[in-house]
């Protein structure tokens, strides 16, 4: 019989695995930190560029990121907070690189938005495409928005986690996602590509 | 596609910087790590702390010094709690220690401090009587007792740490599904 809990419990079970591997990393097991990077290493660099979008600077950013994640990890004191730990320091690394270009929209085109498509990893032409339709339209988004969406959908977090980690009561998180969903609905209507 | 793959499939597109790949990150984490540099910033420390100390025990024990000599032991101090200060600095914000570091750390800080401590025993028996050889003997005390404090506060969290890992992995155990014992 199929359970109703099955999300719950799987959100549990991940909640105890993130604990389980940090607690290992505090310990100072190596295979700990292989996992670490192994597991992680794809969703930080999908999450900077998403709110970066194209910047030379990426690549920096993203070592800053694992340098202060590293340097942080000893004086977590709630591993099972991980999740919207990590994100958070991923987010203020990329908050000091945002200051210096303020938060203006990043007008990408089809060319670079096609180049960005392989950081998503699509598995099909079809999905490429959208992909490809719904990055360009998500880069000209606000960046407050198109952080609160990146987090919600692709990053798979909930409200209360996106809430910890920009620092923000769960209420603006909620108005920033029905603003960014609205904004995206009008752009991919205007631009004649709506579902 | 794997991060590696899309690193390589970025580049081959000619995009304007190469993303980190998972090795790379994996180097930067091994090098970030390394136990050599941490033990050398703790190794400074110590003798930052231990030179500031005699220097300190020197200038406030010994009567009659000239002045050129007063001066002289405290521009040491100031270089001995400079090199503290900075090597404390790496430590808390660059090297972090995690907590096996801590445990060697502390383990050295304990030899550092014992040897101290025989040369202020030793000090104090050759110039009976001396303020400086009793307030170094001392100095070394205070230093020993709070490595070996330190070091039990360390094996302490690590044992609490162990705690949880097994527990942890029991509790992952017994989450797993019976949808997921049939896969």
């Amino acid at each position: 019989m199929p359970s109703d809990n099955a999300p719950n419990q799987n959100a549990t079970r991940l909640q105890l695995a993130d604990e389980l591997l940090v607690v290992r990393c505090q310990l100072g097991e190596p295979a700990a930190f292989d996992e670490l990077v192994e597991q992680w290493s794809g969703p930080i660099l999908r999450y900077a560029g998403h709110v970066l979008g194209q910047d030379d600077r990426l690549a920096d950013v993203v070592q800053d990121i694992w340098l202060r994640v590293l340097r942080g990890l000893p004086h977590l004191r709630e591993p099972a907070r991980f999740r919207a730990w990590i994100f958070g320091v991923a987010r203020r690394s990329l908050m000091d690189v945002m200051r210096q270009r303020y938060a203006e929209p990043v007008s990408v085109d089809i060319d670079e938005a096609n180049e960005s498509s392989t950081i998503a990893g699509s598995d099909s032409p079809f999905d490429a495409d959208l992909v490809i339709q719904m990055q360009h339209h998500l880069q000209l988004l606000p960046v407050h928005e198109r952080e609160a969406l990146d987090l919600f959908y692709i990053q798979e977090l909930d409200q209360a986690q996106i809430a910890e980690i920009l620092g923000v009561p769960v209420g603006t998180v909620k108005s920033r996602l029905f603003r960014a969903r609205k904004l995206l609905r009008r752009a991919l209507a205007d631009s004649g590509e709506a579902p | 596609m794997t991060n590696d793959e899309t690193n390589d499939t970025a580049n081959k597109k000619g995009a304007p910087s190469a993303l980190p790949s998972t090795a790379t990150i994996r180097s930067l984490v091994n090098t970030e790590l390394g136990l050599p540099s941490r033990l050398g910033h703790v190794l400074l420390l110590l003798v930052a702390m231990l030179a500031t100390m005699v220097f300190g025990v020197l200038l406030f024990t010994e009567a009659d010094l000239p002045l050129r000599t007063r001066v002289a032991f405290v521009i040491g101090i100031g270089i001995g709690l400079a090199w503290s200060v900075f090597a404390s600095w790496v430590l808390s914000r660059k090297r972090v220690l995690y907590l096996r570091h801590h445990v060697i750390a502390a383990r050295l800080a304990i030899g550092v401090s014992c040897v101290a401590l025989i040369g202020a025993v030793v000090l104090a028996q050759t110039v009976h009587g001396a303020p400086f050889g009793q307030a170094a003997v001392w100095s070394a005390v205070i230093m020993l007792l709070i490595a070996m404090a330190m070091h039990r506060r360390a094996k302490r969290r690590i044992s609490d740490l162990e705690s949880r890992r097994a527990a942890l992995t029991i509790a992952l155990q017994q989450s797993t599904t019976p949808s997921d014992l049939s896969a």
